[in-house]
């Protein structure tokens, strides 16, 4: 292939990734939708189960002073009959200990382990588990307010079957206060949400989310727990179970609401984190996965690997177009326009039509997110350009990392209150 | 079951005033430019309709550029939101007939809490302990194993009712034990 060629394989890549997967997701989204919402109880309805076992509700804590008394007062509204709470202070350096050991006199339910020092979140998991003696977990961040029904919800699933190992909820976004904050409502609505139910369309997650998940501890067993030395040991934890043949499903209806960071520094931070998260996974796991057994996750890896492909070229692109203007660069260096006139257009129109769709999927969970249309012009444009800037450097960094390092807490931006 | 009335804080937090106005008309504005940016993407059909509109203006430009309209684009296009289409929802209800109903993993017995301890190279009667107790600390080794318990609640553990079932031997546990410190 000539240069020309090359680059003209590469520009029609960096155009038809985002439009395909936007199909995929669009499509899987509302198969989903069809097969299973459609037409279900509202999320305060939860079917009644048949059994209810008891369960332990995993709250790792680190420096959560500020927020612990309303995960805690959020947990007592749980509408499940069995619980305890499990609440592992994992090294804080602010008062969180102090508030912990105090709420033990208003909640029966709650249990208070402190960690001698900072192991991080996949440490004060297993603690957790250890800890517990019931086969179901469910793991939520120590600032996150747990929907009275989310619990039953998330049993729901892995009391249907022996296969399921795990079962993710639905993070909604609490604060909203700046641009950033509003930016991830919608993206966690309208991408993430939808990236998600069609993941589950094909079969396999890309990950759990690590602030509401669910586990069956036989499960956990089989893969050896958590993975202390991967930043992102929900992605990691996910891709081994899965690997196991264990069943990961995704259950809207279990809400929890989050804070996210809403400052430029603390949303790159996160964000930084969680692509070199999902490389150090994918670098982990990728000999493994070239086995026959392993083939139904063949199109959760192929899909990571084509966007951290798809980040480095647009990125190239982006950095020529911008040379262009200033120097001139010879063909096919020269690129010009960036987006193509009927390209641009038909991205624009996909946008829309992708906001359109997740907001009527998402709608009976949160009946005004429309009211962010303004800002609604930043929910693909956000997602795309910042998986790709983080992923940029976020590969480099992974496979820099030192091997076996253990991933420990960063006290997290938790935006404007 | 609990009380659903217990208030606490806002679900939602929206408090723009506690960013600063500059900083609030700054992303107004960049979202303004965002919103043109994304206009701009829609020029091509927003000149073709207003040629439309005026027929015989529409026929004079369309003839000055037969190449306008990239047909060829939205036909990729959709030739590959149908395969899209029907890949993933083929794929969807082959495995829905295939397996809906059907359980062919083997059922496994449930690991047992000391089978996690074991797993997790920790002592059965530290991890005995650490099951019994309402507030502890745990002291680990430099691979983050725990070795040790430290300080802890002297009151007996309090029963959930999960813990009420176990204890009348229903569910085959160790019975409880205060926990000295």
């Amino acid at each position: 292939m000539t240069l020309d060629e090359w680059f003209e394989m590469f520009g029609r890549f960096a155009f038809y990734y985002p439009v395909l997967m936007s199909f995929f997701w669009m499509v899987g989204a509302l198969y989903y939708y069809v097969r299973r919402e459609r037409g279900q109880p509202n999320f305060r309805h939860p079917p009644v189960l048949a059994k209810t076992p008891p369960v332990s509700i995993l709250v790792p804590c680190h420096n959560e002073g500020e927020t612990v008394d309303e995960t805690m007062a959020a947990l007592a509204l749980q509408q499940y009959p069995l619980y305890e709470v499990i609440a592992i202070n994992d090294g804080s350096t602010d008062d969180t200990a102090a508030r912990l050991d105090a709420l033990l006199d208003c909640y029966p339910w709650l249990r208070v382990i402190h960690l001698d020092r900072n192991l991080g979140k996949a440490n004060a998991l297993r603690v957790g588990a250890l800890a517990s003696r019931n086969e179901y977990f469910v793991c939520i961040d120590g600032d996150a307010l747990l929907d009275p029904y989310a619990v039953s919800w998330m049993i729901l699933h892995l009391t249907s079957g022996p296969r399921v190992g795990a079962v993710t909820g639905n993070p909604r976004i609490r604060n909203r206060s700046t641009l950033l904050g509003r930016l991830q409502v919608g993206e966690f609505s309208s991408i993430i949400g939808m990236i998600k139910r069609a993941q589950r369309t094909y079969g396999r997650l890309f990950t759990v989310s690590g602030v509401i998940c669910a586990f069956r501890r036989t499960a956990l067993h089989r893969v050896g727990y958590w993975a202390d030395d991967m930043v992102t040991e929900d992605i990691d934890i996910s891709w081994r179970l899965q690997r196991d043949h264990w069943d990961i499903r995704y259950e809207p209806n279990a809400l929890c609401y989050i804070l996210m960071p809403e400052t430029l520094k603390g949303l790159w931070k996160q964000r930084l984190r969680w692509a070199q998260g999902g490389v150090e996974v994918l670098l982990r796991h990728t000999t493994g996965m070239l086995h026959w057994n392993a083939r139904r996750m063949w199109g959760v890896v192929l899909e990571f690997m084509f966007s951290v492909v798809w980040a480095y070229v647009v990125s190239a692109m982006i950095l020529l177009w911008l040379v262009g203007m200033v120097i001139p660069l010879p063909e096919p260096f020269h690129i010009s326009p960036l987006i193509p006139r009927w390209n641009g257009f038909a991205l624009g129109l996909l946008c829309l039509l992708q906001f359109a769709v997740s907001h009527w999927i998402d709608r009976r969970y949160e009946p005004g997110v429309w009211r962010n249309f303004f800002w609604m012009i930043w929910y693909p444009l956000a997602y795309w350009m910042i998986n790709m800037t983080t992923m940029v450097f976020a590969f480099p960094k992974a496979a820099l990392r030192r091997k076996g390092a253990r991933a420990i807490w960063e006290s997290p931006d938790r935006g404007y209150r | 079951m609990n009380d659903l009335n217990q208030p606490f804080d806002a679900l939602f937090i929206h408090q723009p005033r506690l960013q600063s106005k500059a900083g609030r008309n700054a992303y107004r504005l960049l979202t303004l430019l965002a919103w043109s940016a994304y206009l701009y993407l829609w020029l091509p059909i927003a000149t073709l309709t207003m040629w439309w509109l005026s027929t015989r203006l529409g026929y004079s430009e369309l003839q000055h550029y037969p190449g306008f309209i990239d047909v060829d684009l939205f036909l990729l296009l959709l030739k590959a939101l149908g395969i899209a289409s029907l890949l993933l929802l083929t794929w969807a209800e082959y495995n829905r007939i295939r397996f809906q109903g059907h359980d062919r993993r083997t059922h496994l017995l449930a690991t047992t809490p000391e089978s996690t301890a074991a797993a997790m190279g920790v002592d059965l009667v530290l991890a005995g302990n650490l099951q019994l107790a309402r507030q502890i600390t745990v002291v680990t080794d430099p691979q983050a194993v725990p070795i040790a318990l430290r300080g802890g609640d002297k009151r007996q553990r309090n029963l959930h009712p999960s813990d009420a079932q176990r204890s009348t031997g229903s569910l085959n546990t160790p019975a409880l034990e205060t926990l000295d410190s």
